[in-house]
């Protein structure tokens, strides 16, 4: 059988795909929405936080980043915990 | 003239010709020069990646931003940032597992070489060249304010160093190279950020109350202001800085440092935190520029704007929270930076000439791995000649606008084609010609057209393209033609090329087959 054919090869690809699909777009939909308020409501992002003197903007672009650094912490984490096994396997 | 900073400069340069002298004799064949011998761990290579990425640009240009504009510095910042997570998810793994050199490898591994790798040596070449203009500005203009030297005598010092470190040193001198100023510069960084925020006990609260007080501005510099003022910019910065750092030649090459796909991802991850944290600590460092700098008339000139310019904000603010002392430390640090990523740079596009152009097409297949590297040294001092030019050439230009354009070209040429090539079966070499070479000299044309060239640097009243971001654009045209003329591409070379994508896929998500030797 081809190696391309295999049934853990398929599965691999389907977790894998799963994950990706996931991940990006938490990436790409909080990033872009972020943008578009800059974009189409800059004085959203202006406005001040009741009682602080940090804006809207401020804390959400801080939030991002801690986001951004999350998604790839958590594909990582899953590529140990389920992709290497499989691969592991493939290469028996 | 700071004597600290001499000293501390001369240091670094001491350390760095002795580790390049160390890796001289252990960059004697091809695999050593490009790849550091394959031997790099993810921990090394995500400090060498964000030292890649932490450039003059970033630092000096985005604290620069960040003191002028407030808020919309933090656009840049998440821009550059959120590109990781897209590298990681979608290239490090298949890169890594197709790739030997360069990211040409990964586009070449079904497609007909020739055309292919012509294309991806002019991408990467026009982006290394416009990354090194920022970088090599940067660095006169540091140099010039201080050490007292002429701005073009700084500009040669950076560029005859750089050279130096890569010929000689290869990937092994200047991985290391990287790491060291990494360290440096997070360390330098948290040092500046910690003073300041020590003046406000650490509440962040005050400290943006009192820039608030300060700053002509008022309020407004917490709120998106005139960075990015109509929908269509705001989109195509956010695809150019997105998608860029994914075509980027200089960081695609570090992913072949290291020893597989594991450490490939490990790599990104920690890359991706010391970015994000340097990223929050240029924003502090604007910020802290703006109370502690712009009203200190020690640190104005006569029209009371910052000495140098608004790129040396973080160095004024070094001098303010930290004296002497921490001036020199910084300033070193700062061109322990430049030299750091130039010579990144250098070696990216030295590769794109030796292993793409050179070995893969001009000789035929009739090349011998010491000619290779021959070939590759003579670049590095081609390029290193020519930078040096264009660095005096584009003085007056802001740094963090020079990068902007990098990054357009790496998204609408290099990402394009690197992502088909992974993932899509249907793609041709036809396609990935006309389409990759639609979108780089499109890219090109319009950045020219544009603000940043046609107004600001050949002194036109209007522009005839009127974005300065062209991205959304060469985008589509990219990826509109690769996918137009691949699938109309009904020859037999086509159908070749499909047949070859399932092989393909599997090495690239699994490594397997990793371990023969690619064939060119």
């Amino acid at each position: 059988m081809l190696q391309t054919e295999q049934k853990e090869y398929k599965s691999l690809l389907a977790s894998r795909k799963l994950i990706i699909i996931l991940l990006l777009l938490l990436t790409i939909i909080p990033y872009f929405s972020f943008i578009s308020i800059i974009a189409f409501m800059p004085s959203l992002f202006g406005q001040l936080i009741d009682g602080y003197s940090l804006s809207i903007g401020v804390v959400l672009g801080f939030i991002l980043i801690l986001h951004i650094f999350f998604i790839t912490f958590l594909y990582v984490f899953f590529a140990n915990w389920k992709i290497e096994p499989m691969i592991y396997k493939l290469k028996k | 003239m700071n004597i600290i900073a001499i000293l501390m400069f001369i240091a670094f340069v001491g350390f760095t010709l002795y580790i390049t002298y160390w890796a001289s004799k252990k960059t004697q064949n091809a695999k050593n020069f490009y790849t550091a011998g394959g031997n790099i761990t993810g921990f090394q290579n995500g400090l060498a990646i964000s030292g890649d990425f932490m450039s003059a640009a970033s630092f000096l240009g985005i604290s620069g931003l960040v003191f002028l504009t407030g808020f919309d510095g933090l656009i840049y910042s998440i821009g550059f940032l959120v590109g990781w997570p897209i590298i990681l998810l979608l290239i490090a793994e298949p890169l890594r597992n197709l790739g030997k050199f360069s990211f040409a490898d990964v586009a070449s591994f079904r497609l007909n070489q020739k055309p292919i790798r012509i294309l991806a040596a002019c991408g990467s070449l026009f982006t290394v060249i416009l990354y090194l203009i920022a970088q090599m500005v940067g660095a006169g203009k540091l140099i010039e304010l201080l050490f007292g030297l002429p701005y073009y005598i700084a500009v040669m010092t950076v560029g005859g160093l750089m050279v130096l470190y890569v010929a000689f040193g290869g990937m092994l001198a200047t991985t290391w190279v990287q790491i060291i100023k990494a360290v440096l510069l997070l360390s330098g960084a948290t040092l500046i950020a910690i003073l300041v925020l020590l003046q406000f006990d650490f509440s962040l609260n005050a400290f943006f109350n009192e820039a608030i007080n300060i700053h002509p501005k008022g309020v407004a510099i917490l709120a998106p202001g005139g960075l990015i003022s109509d929908p269509i910019s705001a989109i195509s910065l956010g695809l150019a800085l997105m998608f860029g750092t994914a075509g980027l030649p200089h960081i695609l090459m570090r992913f072949f440092t290291v020893k597989d796909a594991v450490q490939a991802r490990k790599s990104v991850v920690y890359a991706t935190g010391f970015i994000g944290y340097f990223y929050i600590l240029t924003f502090i460092i604007g910020f802290g520029a703006i109370i502690l700098v712009s009203q200190n008339i020690s640190y104005l000139n006569e029209s009371g704007n910052l000495i140098g310019n608004s790129n040396m904000a973080a160095i004024h603010l070094a001098h303010a929270v930290g004296g002497d002392l921490l001036l020199g430390f910084i300033s070193a640090v700062a061109f322990a930076t430049i030299l750091a990523v130039v010579s990144g740079l250098t070696l990216a596009g030295a590769s794109a000439i030796s292993h793409d152009l050179y070995a893969n097409v001009f000789s035929k297949g009739k090349f011998t791995e010491k000619k290779e590297m021959q070939v590759s040294k003579i670049a590095t001092i081609v390029l290193g000649i020519f930078s040096i030019f264009l660095g005096i050439v584009f003085e007056s230009q802001n740094v963090a606008f020079m990068v902007g354009l990098a990054f357009a070209i790496a998204a609408s040429a290099n990402f394009p084609i690197l992502l088909l090539s992974i993932y899509w079966k249907n793609l041709t070499t036809k396609g990935a010609v006309i389409g990759g070479s639609a979108g780089l000299i499109s890219a090109i044309i319009l950045v020219i057209l544009g603000p940043v060239v046609w107004v600001d640097v050949f002194n036109n009243t209007n522009p005839i393209f009127p974005y300065k971001y062209p991205a959304l654009f060469s985008m589509s045209i990219t990826f509109i033609g690769i996918w137009y003329f691949s699938i109309t591409d009904k020859t037999n070379s086509a159908k070749l090329v499909k047949s070859k994508f399932s092989s393909q896929f599997f090495r690239s998500q699994t490594g397997i087959g990793l371990d023969k030797s690619v064939k060119h």
